[in-house]
């Protein structure tokens, strides 16, 4: 009878530990990249063809749009970041074609197929949306996520796509 | 004659309008600053890969010009002419002019959100030869010495741009972070 009660709490304990919201073991840097077109570029090089991805198109207001990814590339057609004036200065990225479902000039994908919350994307677990935006710099483009307010504090991640040319900065000090 | 805008353009700067990587190409006075700098991170055991120094102020034109016409910032026909870059830049008609500027965008990678307000600009430290992109990475904490020949302790930091001892050791060599942008110092830090 003890063993019998023993064994339910374990089974309970068990399945308490699977209805809980999973924390997803890979570190935010390998599931969080920026969206150049059809090109991501993400600190992860083992990303597998056909995997998910959804993405914060920055275009104009943020929308959220899904795609897979289609395969690990080199090519300066598909992301434009690998051209000859920029490609050393954004070599510490790896680059991936995507099919997207919807237009993203710009924006910031997080790996797998997130479920949208508030019309944005919970990364932390606690319900809210981040808050997802990029900004001109000098020579390239900033990609952030906040957990709060946008450009207070320490963002969540940060990504930036050097674009080789200058430009007017238009990221806020 | 002048030749029509469009993706010949783009293969006609890659090969005659390319910016450097040459420490070489700098202005003089940076040049030295930038040298001095580099020799001192790399004899206390960083690596520097220098990937961008003198832009061309002809590319800078043409992304420039083709960046407006193709967005619908300009008439063709308020580009202004360039020595040594004979371009058309008005086809005669405006939706031809568009396609042909729109190539080059396409073709030399311009970043273009449709919030995006700014042209690549025509001037910079980059184009006068005052500013440099490298890449400067070490294991652990280095003694570098600035300009001064004081010992600095300096530890990596994966972002550049957070290394405020990196950037102070550099502006005593009268180069300066601009900490926006990883890569990028300058004369002024612009």
């Amino acid at each position: 009878m003890v063993t019998r009660r023993i064994l339910t709490l374990l089974v309970l304990s068990a399945a308490g530990c699977h209805a809980a919201p999973a924390t997803p073991a890979v570190p935010l840097d390998q599931r969080v990249g920026w969206v150049n077109g059809s090109c991501l570029a993400i600190m992860n090089a083992g990303l597998q063809p056909n995997g998910s991805i959804t993405v914060v198109a920055l275009d104009d207001k943020p929308t959220i749009v899904v795609g897979t990814i289609v395969g690990a590339t080199n090519s300066s057609g598909v992301c434009p970041a690998l051209l000859e004036d920029r490609r050393r200065s954004n070599d510490k990225w790896s680059f991936y074609e995507a099919r997207l479902d919807g237009k993203a000039d710009l924006g910031i994908a997080v790996t797998g197929h997130e479920k949208p919350i508030d019309g944005g994307i919970d990364l932390t677990g606690d319900g809210k949306p981040e808050q997802f935006t990029q900004c001109s710099t000098s020579e390239g483009v900033s990609f952030r996520v906040w957990s709060g307010m946008p450009y207070r504090g320490t963002p969540l991640w940060s990504g930036y796509y050097y674009l080789g040319y200058d430009t007017v900065a238009t990221c806020p000090s | 004659m002048a030749t029509k805008s469009g993706k010949s353009w783009v293969t006609w700067a890659n090969e005659h309008a390319v910016a450097s990587d040459k420490i070489e190409d700098l202005e003089a006075s940076f040049r030295t600053n930038v040298k001095d700098f580099i020799a001192a991170l790399e004899k206390a055991g960083a690596t520097v890969v220098v990937t961008e120094t003198k832009r061309s102020a002809k590319r800078a034109y043409l992304f420039h010009w083709s960046w407006k016409i193709a967005l619908g910032k300009c008439k063709p026909s308020d580009a202004t002419a360039m020595d040594g870059v004979d371009i058309q830049w008005d086809h005669g008609k405006d939706d031809e002019s568009k396609k042909g500027a729109q190539e080059m965008v396409d073709g030399f990678g311009l970043a273009v959100p449709p919030a995006s307000t700014n042209a690549p600009a025509t001037t910079s430290n980059h184009i006068e030869g005052k500013a440099v992109d490298m890449n400067i990475t070490w294991t652990g904490t280095i003694k570098a010495k600035d300009k001064t020949g004081a010992d600095i302790s300096i530890t990596f930091m994966a972002d550049t741009n957070a290394n405020s001892t990196l950037h102070t050791v550099g502006h005593t060599y009268g180069v300066k972070k601009l900490a926006t942008d990883a890569p990028h110092w300058s004369v002024d830090g612009h």
